[in-house]
């Protein structure tokens, strides 16, 4: 039987349990698992929760060096984690947060930053992550090609980006802007954008992409919070926005479309 | 020959375009900096050829694109040679790397920190003459290159995640040679490989007994000395990952590596220990000098005419 691998973030973990609602039993199909049930797939999910982009590239580079595996699905995350040496991914998005982390992990990954210095690197340096995100869809790319054209799929879980360090709506809008183009002027978009491999493509809401959870034909006619609110029936909850069993079977049918 | 080099100030994708021509690109740190001055030594002139242009004249190339940049993280420069070679088409004929210490972090390639520095202010030495493995208390930076570079982070918090953790390092950094190399090879572009800074973390390996003049510790951290069997378990512990690691045996069977496996008690070795005082700038400044960058570029040659040399036979 031929194997499917699967890596991403929280979205992808197998073993996913919401901290907002730990009672809540979350032990529904992940979307691997569907995947590979619809498919005839066996099915490695290397999902891991807090994952970074940069990790989540890496656990499929350490995986397949020593492993045949026949497809990958990657459903990758927020542009906003750093992966430090392997050791610790760090979703910099609490050092932006003024309420309470909840937990242990949170509450390093809210410390870890000198949140002005580090903002002040953001507003001249972030245009940096539109190539860096784009260059870890290649990579992942290219290493389905490196070991004998093993066939890659890509959705976006969540969003890639938002303009964290933004001391104004008025930056912030500038910020977006700004990513938006680093996102075109990088070397990786006109590789990508021959390919018909990535769900949603160009991703950025900006560019007319989307994630899993959009629907691109109501994205223009909606605002922001109508979506949230249209979404919702894909998430836990409205603390939660990690997919509920229909979000994971809505993610499962996006990469079943872009496969076949 | 024409030389194109990245700007002190450039960012990842702030780099040079390939001239016509045959072109050989050379990529690392300080070491390989085409616009390298000496912060320890402003008065000495560091124009000299550095080790690219060197090479690059010996080999004959009609370019030299040389993307060096101080403070480079290994991270960095895979990345920073990647995306040379596709935004310039795959126009580059040979790449040479001089990589770098394990101990730089690169910050979404924004910042690379050299969070490695930040050892000189958090240790101090128990009575057994090891380092505290705990936060000893309030950090008093010692150095202002220490606040620099670790300024977008918390010293407490970074260093407690590095020094838990620290001996995934070795790992991270044979994968990144081992991406360099099968992102070359696909490209059909030869590649060379040699360590320059020693890829051990220095806080952990070199004190007080360096392997070489570029190994031994700067002034200020002369009052921290850990005790002989301490360094010689965590230099076990290191090596032992080193060779763990899946990469290890891939890396193992190459010939374009000099130095492979850059560790002396694996029978390997990296360029610093190669260096005497006549190859550095000065005492203070372990930095190759024009005798240096000679050096460098002839190990370079002397593995590239090795694998020649093979392949015709």
């Amino acid at each position: 039987m031929k194997t499917l691998l699967a890596v991403g973030c929280s979205l992808t973990n197998n073993n996913f349990t919401s901290k907002p609602h730990p009672e809540m039993d979350c032990s529904w199909p992940k979307w691997p698992e569907v995947v590979g049930k619809k498919l005839g797939y066996n099915v490695v999910n290397l999902g891991k929760s807090g994952n970074s982009n940069d990790g989540i590239f890496k656990t499929a580079q350490d995986y397949i060096v020593d492993n045949k595996v026949d497809m990958i699905c990657a459903l990758w995350t927020q542009g906003h984690r750093l992966n430090i040496h392997d050791m610790s991914n760090v979703n910099w998005t609490y050092s932006f947060m003024d309420k309470e982390a909840v937990d242990l992990g949170d509450r390093l990954q809210k410390d870890i930053f000198n949140k002005d210095e580090f903002s002040r690197l953001l507003r001249y340096k972030h245009t940096a992550l539109a190539n860096e995100y784009l260059r870890y869809i290649y990579m992942l790319d290219q290493l389905g090609k490196y070991n004998n054209n093993i066939p890659v799929y890509h959705i976006q879980g969540l969003r890639g980006y938002y303009p964290y360090g933004s001391s104004t709506r008025a930056k912030a809008n500038t910020m977006r802007k700004e990513y938006a183009t680093a996102f075109l002027d990088s070397p990786y978009f006109s590789i990508l954008d021959k390919q018909t491999n990535i769900y949603g493509w160009p991703l950025l809401q900006e560019l007319e992409g989307s994630i899993y959870i959009d629907d691109p034909k109501a994205l223009a006619s909606y605002t922001w919070k109508e979506m949230e609110a249209l979404t919702l029936k894909y998430k836990i909850s409205d603390k939660d926005s990690h997919p509920n069993a229909r979000g994971q079977k809505t993610i499962a049918n996006r990469f079943i479309e872009i496969i076949k | 020959m024409k030389i194109v080099s990245a700007k002190t100030t450039a960012g990842i994708t702030d780099l040079p375009t390939v001239p016509d021509g045959r072109s050989l690109l050379a990529v690392g740190c300080s070491y390989t900096n085409e616009h390298f001055r000496s912060s320890i030594n402003p008065e000495i002139d560091c124009s000299f050829p550095k080790w690219p242009t060197i090479l690059g004249s010996q080999l004959g190339f009609d370019n030299v694109v040389n993307l060096g940049k101080s403070g480079n993280s290994n991270d960095a420069i895979f990345k920073q040679t990647q995306d040379y070679i596709i935004d310039n088409n795959n126009k580059v004929d040979m790449i040479c790397v001089l990589w770098t210490t394990v101990g730089r972090l690169n910050v979404h390639d924004m910042s690379n920190i050299n969070w490695n520095a930040t050892y000189n202010s958090k240790f101090q030495k128990t009575a057994e003459g090891a380092p505290k493995t705990t936060y000893p208390g309030k950090i008093e930076p010692k150095d202002p290159f220490t606040i620099k570079t670790m300024r977008i982070f918390n010293l407490e918090k970074f260093t407690d995640i590095v020094e838990n953790n620290w001996i995934k390092l070795i790992h991270e950094h044979l994968r990144n040679i081992f991406m360099l190399n099968q992102f070359s090879r696909y490209n059909n572009i030869p590649i060379y490989h040699m360590q320059g800074v020693p890829a051990y973390v220095p806080y952990l390996s070199t004190l007080p007994g360096p392997s070489g003049p570029g190994d031994s510790y700067p002034d200020w951290m002369e009052w921290y000395y850990p005790s002989l069997e301490w360094r010689e378990r965590k230099r076990k512990e290191y090596l032992k990952a080193l060779m763990r690691s899946k990469y290890f045996n891939i890396l193992e069977e190459q010939t374009n590596i000099w130095g492979w496996p850059f560790e002396r008690e694996l029978a390997g070795t990296h360029i610093n220990s190669e260096f005497t005082e006549e190859h550095i700038i000065s005492e203070k400044d372990k930095h190759p000098n024009a005798k240096g960058h000679q050096l460098i570029a002839s190990k370079f040659m002397e593995i590239i005419n090795e694998n020649t040399i093979s392949s015709r036979l």
